[in-house]
């Protein structure tokens, strides 16, 4: 039996260790065993303690269990270092929000995961917070929720709602920018311009020149229209929304868009006062509302 | 009908025939068809005023009538046929109409044709005759029909046979007949009866026999509502062939005139009795309406070839809906009817610029080229003079090709032109041959938008093409929505409307994420529509206990209730806007009366204070305005209800 190691050497060992377990895949599981082996003095059950003891205290390697067993899983190196200045709830908790990832987690589902009193919860977030290990965010479909996440990360589109959102409200502005940016391309694209002005040209039957999808991402990109990195779909719903509108049609067997002109709205039933009367469904000869005493037909046949 | 619909048609009969007549129409909308008797005891009027109102209706077509034997007895019920009462608005719009197409004398015609309801041509023609004043008066009698100013030409009466004639074969006029004057109910009934008993003769099944009854009935209504429609309906031959010179203006009017004459000479029948049909004018005011459609959307020339398509085209359609309902298969007859670019080209008219209003290729050659660098088209044959890839297409093999490879065929069409071109025929023809394809290019242009104002049919001569009214019909009322949609609701409006008609049902939050729009926005919205009849709502519960928190709400437009509701809207404005003049006239009442005195018509600047004259322009102007928009909602209605 050789003789007691020293403490300095057993922190060598256990750098040693951890060094190797972090060559294997992140979420490989060690056994006792393997740990034994890697540790040097071959079998030395008692060394191998006192590494593993080590280890576990400077939270290297964080302790499972796999059905009776007890096995050990490296911690990587900087998630490790924050861990050394945490309190154990707070390490608790910090492992349920990384776990979350880019979808963050609601406070009432870290009370649920932990089986902790919620003041030690809010304590051990506020701490967590203040070291800036997490954040709190907000998400379009459920606003009121508190939602926690890892400092460092950003929130996924399904939490943010994607580009149109700013501050998980939908940025009506923006959105009515691009579209009307986007409609003024398309006019540009899909009249040819006449020698003779005021005349409507078209361009002939079967002509395939018209935008398509690909082509107005491109040119939403090069103009410099916005700073956020919108995607080919995101442009895709903006054409489907100007689609609705009945500003642009698809043609080319649904490739391309083209701008349509629009007739005036003009309508026989809206012109008239009844068309934009809020109490038309009052109005009866002889009730309240009636076309004699009508104010609307008054202020119209004035105008 | 809709009360909305009742009260307007009770205003426009009071707006005509007096008080008398609106409160026998309103009785009679009211409750159904009426015996005399009875009609009597509902009016408390004596009954010979109430026979005499009726007579005076039935022969304006307001009322029918029909005999049923009750108890051994005849017993005549009479009924308010209200789409009558409601065409007597269109009145100003049909004289008109007919001006522009058959001159002052149509025009003279129609408006006396509209004011006696109907009338015998030999009666009609011997009033006439001993005075053109007196019909003038009738004219001037009828609020809604423009008077009539033709002093200056005074017309023969062999002029005015020649116009009814070919207005009979345009069919703007028909020939009254007896099913007319019958509740179209009671017709139907006893035909089905007659048809019935006939066919069980045959010893069919029950089955077998209710829809061999329907398909004869259906064929029997059809030639019940088109009436004669052979090419002498209504004529005879001309008992002195040779003398009378034809007038140029009659020649001008009918193309038909002219195969005619070197045939025989045909006169109207004088024995016949006439009345306007109605029916035809809307054919005629469908196609202006897709006229206009086709100019805001492809620009006046296009419009202006779509309006001589539709033209060419419109004496085979009688009418805007077949009379028997669930017809679906007129749709596969009315495959017959369509019109090749060649045979348009014939009688289109010169005084079309097709060349210099419109830029089409082979204006722009070069931009075109670039343009197309663009997309991956994959032929990269050079481009021809009229901006097509050159294809090498074999006649053969373009006789028999499937409709997919319509566009290509179309192209090889132009190829064959130009070639002709290249061998050289005088410049004339040249001319031609490059008007007839820019013709097609507009054709194509119509045919291509995705409204389809035109259907490719076949590629014979340069391409033959139909018109599907049924589905355009749909369009039309559709944009007529949207349009008041937009006007109530704005754009957002608009939108939501669209996305729910394209998607079906949804729910609030996925119609949010479609339109971009904030949930909290578009709710308020939503409602709007629901409350104004456009969209609907739809609750499936998640469990088989319904409760709301567990319950998805589906929005979702059905077009057939949203028109309607929007029809019964435009009844009610339209009945006020009668409403309102009504009133802004009697309030004025002791001065337009004033106004309305011989002596004063005669000496308007003595007899009327300042005061006074500003009132009565302050009136003329209302009244002009509220006319003004009860037609326009009148073009309205027709859109929604009649096309």
């Amino acid at each position: 039996m050789a003789a007691q190691p020293s403490q300095a050497n057993i922190d060598a060992m256990a750098k040693a260790v951890y060094e190797q377990c972090l060559q294997a895949p992140s979420d490989y599981l060690f056994s006792v065993s393997e740990l034994q082996d890697l540790v040097p003095g071959k079998n030395n059950l008692e060394l191998t303690q006192k590494v593993l003891n080590e280890l576990l205290r400077t939270r290297s390697l964080s302790a499972l269990t796999r059905g009776s067993q007890t096995v050990f899983r490296s911690v990587p190196k900087d998630f490790a270092e924050k861990v050394k200045n945490m309190t154990p709830d707070e390490e608790l908790l910090y492992g349920y929000i990384q776990e979350s990832a880019r979808e963050g987690i609601w406070t009432k589902q870290l009370k649920i995961k932990s089986n902790m009193h919620s003041t030690a919860v809010n304590k051990a977030l506020k701490g967590l917070e203040r070291k800036k290990f997490i954040k709190s965010i907000k998400s379009v479909n459920h606003p009121a929720r508190n939602i926690y996440m890892l400092y460092e990360l950003t929130p996924s589109i399904e939490v943010t709602g994607g580009p149109w959102f700013t501050d998980s409200e939908l940025d009506k502005e923006f959105v009515n920018e691009l579209l009307t940016a986007i409609t003024k391309f398309m006019v540009s694209k899909s009249f040819p311009k006449l020698p003779a002005r005021g005349v409507i040209g078209s361009f002939p039957p079967g002509y395939t020149g018209y935008p398509t999808l690909n082509q107005v991402y491109l040119w939403v990109k090069s103009s410099n229209l916005t700073e956020v990195d919108l995607a080919e779909a995101d442009i895709r719903s903006l054409l489907d929304v100007l689609v609705y509108d009945g500003k642009i049609e698809r043609v080319v067997g649904g490739m391309a868009y083209r701008a349509v002109r629009r007739p005036d709205s003009i309508n026989g039933f809206t012109e008239s006062p009844c068309g934009r009367c809020p109490v038309f469904t009052l109005c009866k000869e002889g009730g309240p509302v009636s076309a004699s005493n009508c104010v609307y037909f008054e202020d119209w046949l004035n105008a | 009908m809709s009360q909305n619909a009742a009260e307007l048609c009770v205003l426009l009969v009071r707006d005509i025939y007096g008080e008398v007549s609106s409160r026998v129409v309103s009785v009679l909308l009211e409750l159904g068809r009426l015996s005399v008797t009875q009609l009597v005891r509902q009016l408390k009027l004596p009954e010979k005023i109430v026979k005499q109102t009726l007579a005076v209706l039935i022969q304006q077509h307001l009322v029918v009538h029909f005999a049923h034997l009750e108890t051994g007895q005849e017993v005549v019920y009479y009924e308010c046929e209200w789409t009558q009462v409601y065409e007597l608005l269109r009145a100003g719009r049909i004289i008109r109409a007919v001006e522009e197409r058959f001159g002052s004398n149509g025009a003279l015609i129609v408006s006396n044709l509209l004011q006696l309801g109907h009338a015998r041509v030999s009666d009609f023609l011997a009033a006439y005759g001993t005075s053109t004043k007196k019909s003038k008066a009738t004219v001037n009698g009828k609020p809604n029909a423009p008077t009539i100013e033709d002093d200056s030409s005074i017309t023969s009466v062999e002029i005015l046979k020649s116009v009814m004639a070919d207005m009979m074969k345009e069919r703007f006029l028909v020939q009254v007949q007896e099913h007319h004057m019958h509740i179209q109910t009671d017709t139907r009934n006893t035909l089905r009866a007659q048809l019935t008993s006939q066919l069980r003769k045959s010893h069919l099944s029950e089955n077998k026999l209710g829809k061999e009854v329907d398909r004869q009935m259906k064929i029997k209504v059809k030639e019940l509502a088109d009436g004669d429609t052979s090419q002498h309906a209504g004529m005879k031959r001309k008992a002195t062939p040779t003398s009378k010179p034809r007038s140029k203006k009659r020649q001008k009017v009918s193309i038909y005139d002219l195969i005619e004459q070197e045939e025989e000479e045909w006169e109207i029948n004088e024995n016949i009795v006439l009345r306007i049909n109605h029916e035809k004018f809307l054919v005629l005011f469908r196609n202006a309406e897709l006229v206009s459609l086709a100019e805001s959307r492809h620009g006046k020339v296009s419009s202006q070839v779509y309006a001589e398509l539709l033209k060419r085209l419109e004496e085979k359609y009688l009418r805007c809906h077949e009379p028997y309902p669930g017809g679906d298969e007129e749709d596969d007859t009315k495959k017959g009817i369509k019109l090749s670019v060649l045979e348009l080209s014939k009688t289109f008219s010169k005084d079309i610029d097709l060349e210099n209003s419109i830029v089409t290729a082979p204006r722009l050659p070069k931009k075109k080229t670039r343009k197309r660098g663009y997309s991956d088209d994959e032929d990269e044959d050079k481009p021809c003079p009229n901006g097509y890839g050159k294809r090498v297409n074999g006649k053969g093999k373009r006789r028999q090709s499937s409709s997919e490879d319509d566009d290509d065929d179309d192209i090889s069409d132009t190829e064959e032109l130009y070639d002709d071109d290249e061998e050289g025929i005088d410049a004339e023809n040249r001319k031609k041959k490059i008007r007839m394809e820019l013709l097609k290019q507009h054709m194509q242009l119509l045919a291509e938008d995705s409204w389809k104002f035109v259907r490719l049919e076949s590629n014979r001569g340069l391409g033959e093409w139909s018109i599907n009214y049924k589905e355009l019909g749909k369009l039309m009322r559709h944009i007529e929505l949207e349009k008041v949609v937009e006007e109530t609701f704005g754009e957002m409006g608009l939108r939501l409307l669209r996305i729910i008609k394209d998607k079906g049902k949804l729910e609030e939050k996925q119609i949010a994420s479609i339109a971009l729009l904030k949930q909290k926005e578009i709710r308020s919205i939503l409602t709007g529509l629901q409350e104004s009849g456009y969209l609907h709502l739809q609750e499936v519960p998640k469990t088989s206990i319904p409760q709301i928190s567990r319950t998805y709400f589906l929005w979702f437009h059905d077009p057939d209730r949203a028109i309607q509701s929007l029809v019964t809207d435009t009844y009610k404005a339209m009945s006020r806007a009668i409403q309102r003049t009504n009133v802004e006239r009697a309030k004025r009442a002791s001065l337009l009366e004033k106004w309305e005195r011989s002596d004063v018509q005669a000496n308007v600047e003595e007899y009327l204070t300042t005061s006074e004259k500003r009132e009565l322009e302050i009136w003329l102007s209302r009244e002009e305005k509220l006319l003004g928009q009860l037609m326009r909602l009148d073009r309205t209605m027709m859109i929604l209800r009649d096309f």
